[in-house]
């Protein structure tokens, strides 16, 4: 009996082996390794898929795209990381801690393979590059905010001297806006609470809390466990008539007032810009990193009817031109 | 992917995930089988060593004894999640919970989100590479030497006078402490070890990966249980010595399945977390169907021999 299972599961093993073996040709082949699944990580690699079609690289034509998501696993990403490496001519990973496994399963097999990033707020910080211009085969796109501009936004609306900043304290791209949010609010003499939280389900509480301390504005860093639960904040900031502003569109519109945004599928196209030109021939180490450089104003109008705050006639005139 | 890189990556990724997740089933096994409690804090302790080795070795500190101090501080975590039940009452589950959501804010100081390893300094690993000349080949090895020195060591430790004693008062608390063994005293000993193994598990893993991220531990006490199940569905349940390698068994071949998933070439890896649901439930499903076919099997023959007579 258990040589028999044993029997059945090395033939099981094989057939699928055969199976895999069929795959291999000649297209250049792209690995992609996205951290979790999440709509500003997507936009992201639909941007970046969309703009190499634009340059002629078409999946399944000249190019074969290999997705993979280990939905925020940490040893299964190291996994991916490792079969992505291996099998492919290019590899881009989207987020800090994809970007990280994909530079470390490329080092490892001291191989040369470019590697692309995208969606990472401060590549020098988390390690992935030593500076814009030097970073031999990883090259990439970050997504740090316009906190500074977004700030500037609250002293638009006239009496906002108090707001609160809300975010995952664990996500290291949020830390980084709170205090670039810190540092803005010193200049322009707005006190700034710390509604850090840990968890989705504390986000309730850690807003009411602040709304009790008295913020009148409320300022969303492009955090993925807040952007998740714009929905249900939504009526809360509305009742309370808070000016929320978030530095993710898709934020704004599922809950918020307004805000300068990073647009994701935008930096996701920048990065396919960049890996069009690696495919063409162009040495990785030559291409300059970048930072996002097109902020659109996004204006939830929804948000000003429902509570009946006029809208400053510049912003409505910056939100109508983007 | 051709066939060369298939085996490759199977090659490579396997042993190398094998040899770290075989530490941490371990330490799952102490608790879980010897202990006969389900430690929850796993999860938060696993990358708690991996980042405070890393910071360690960001700090200046020697990466073997970054890696030692990270072993002595998940001690101590062990020790504090142990005095949670032997001396505050606290139900061992709840006091592995407790421990877990505690753990996450040290993890957090300390990484601030994602830590990575600064640039010029070393892992074990980089250090012995000027040896291989070969990252891969110099961590495999490595792993592989750690591993077989845990597994002897565990091997000698249950069979001391010690080691039988924490085998005892996990299996029959009232038996063992009519025998005079100390089983609180045990609880905290076991504990302890078991906090060690992930801690060193944890502490391996950050300096493989030269990042660790607040996350990284997820689902670590899964891994474990699903590689404890696994050795016994395949080994059965025969010796403690058997079930140290079947261990190493198991986890080989919990990578090699989790692997060739991730492989496949039209997989969409939406499916992969129900994917692994429906792996691990198969696993203890066919446990469970087979201690009761034994059970069954027993009986008949009890009553064969019965009718014979």
């Amino acid at each position: 009996m258990k040589k028999q299972l044993t029997i059945f599961g090395l033939a099981a093993m094989c057939s699928s082996l055969v199976s895999l073996s069929g795959c291999g040709n000649s297209l250049k082949q792209i690995g992609i390794l996205q951290v979790i699944t999440h709509d500003a990580l997507g936009a992201d690699r639909q941007g970046f898929i969309d703009q190499l079609e634009k340059e002629g690289f078409k999946d399944g034509e000249n190019i074969s795209i290999k997705l993979q998501i280990p939905e925020g696993d940490s040893p299964t990403e190291t996994s991916m990381a490792n079969s992505l490496a291996l099998s492919s001519d290019l590899v881009f990973g989207i987020a800090t801690s994809s970007s990280l496994a994909l530079k470390k399963a490329v080092s490892d097999l001291g191989a040369s393979t470019p590697v692309l990033y995208s969606a990472v707020t401060d590549p020098v910080a988390a390690g992935l590059i030593t500076s814009s211009t030097d970073h031999g085969n990883v090259v990439g796109t970050s997504d740090a905010g316009p906190t500074a501009k977004n700030i500037d936004l609250f002293t638009q609306f006239s009496s906002i001297d108090k707001i609160g900043i809300l975010y995952n304290t664990a996500e290291q791209n949020s830390i980084i806006q709170k205090n670039e949010a810190q540092a803005e609010c010193d200049v322009k003499g707005i006190t700034l609470i710390d509604g850090g939280v840990t968890a989705q389900n504390e986000i309730a509480s850690s807003l009411n809390s602040m709304i009790a301390q008295g913020i009148k504005g409320l300022f969303i860093p492009t955090d993925n466990t807040v952007a998740a639960a714009m929905v249900s904040i939504k009526e809360t900031v509305i009742a309370n008539k808070i000016i929320t502003i978030c530095a993710d569109a898709a934020a704004t519109k599922n809950g918020g007032s307004l805000g300068y945004s990073v647009d994701y599928y935008t930096l996701g196209q920048t990065t396919g810009k960049m890996a069009a030109k690696i495919l063409n021939g162009t040495d990785p180490s030559t291409i300059e990193c970048s930072l996002s450089d097109s902020f659109p104003l996004e204006l939830n109008s929804d948000f000003f009817t429902a509570t009946g705050i006029s809208v400053p006639a510049a912003i409505q005139a910056e939100a109508e031109a983007d | 992917m051709n066939w060369a890189s298939v085996f490759y990556f199977l090659g490579t990724d396997v042993p190398l995930q094998a040899l770290v997740w075989v530490i941490v089933a371990l330490g799952v096994f102490v608790a879980f089988k010897v202990l006969g409690v389900a430690d929850m804090s796993v999860d938060a302790l696993f990358p708690f060593s991996a980042i405070l080795s890393l910071l360690l070795i960001n700090l200046g500190v020697p990466s073997i004894l970054a890696l030692l101090i990270a072993v002595i501080a998940s001690m101590g975590v062990g020790f504090i999640n142990s005095a949670l039940h032997v001396y505050l009452k606290i139900d061992p589950l709840l006091a592995g919970i407790i421990v877990m959501i505690a753990l996450y804010t040290p993890n957090l100081l300390m990484a601030k989100g994602t830590i990575s390893l600064a640039s010029g300094k070393s892992t074990i690993f980089i250090g012995l590479n000027s040896l291989f000349h070969n990252m891969i080949a110099s961590k495999i090895f490595l792993m592989a030497i750690i591993c077989l020195a845990i597994l002897i060591l565990a091997y000698w430790f249950f069979g001391t006078e010690l080691g039988l004693s924490l085998r005892a008062s996990g299996k029959n608390s009232s038996m063992s402490k009519a025998n005079g063994i100390n089983t609180n005293g045990m609880y905290i000993l076991g504990l302890v070890i078991s906090s060690a193994l992930i801690g060193l598990a944890g502490g391996l893993y950050g300096q493989l990966n030269t990042y660790s991220t607040n996350d990284s531990g997820r689902g670590s006490i899964v891994i474990g249980l699903a590689i404890i199940f696994l050795g016994e569905v395949i080994f059965g349940n025969k010796s403690f010595k058997f079930s140290l390698l079947s261990l190493l068994v198991a986890s080989i071949i919990y990578w090699l399945i989790l692997d060739i998933i991730q492989i496949l070439p039209d997989f969409s890896t939406t499916y992969l977390n129900l994917t692994k649901a429906i792996f691990i439930t198969l696993i203890v499903c066919v446990y469970e169907l087979k201690k009761t076919a034994k059970k069954k099997l027993s009986i008949r023959k009890a009553l064969i021999i019965k009718e014979e007579n």
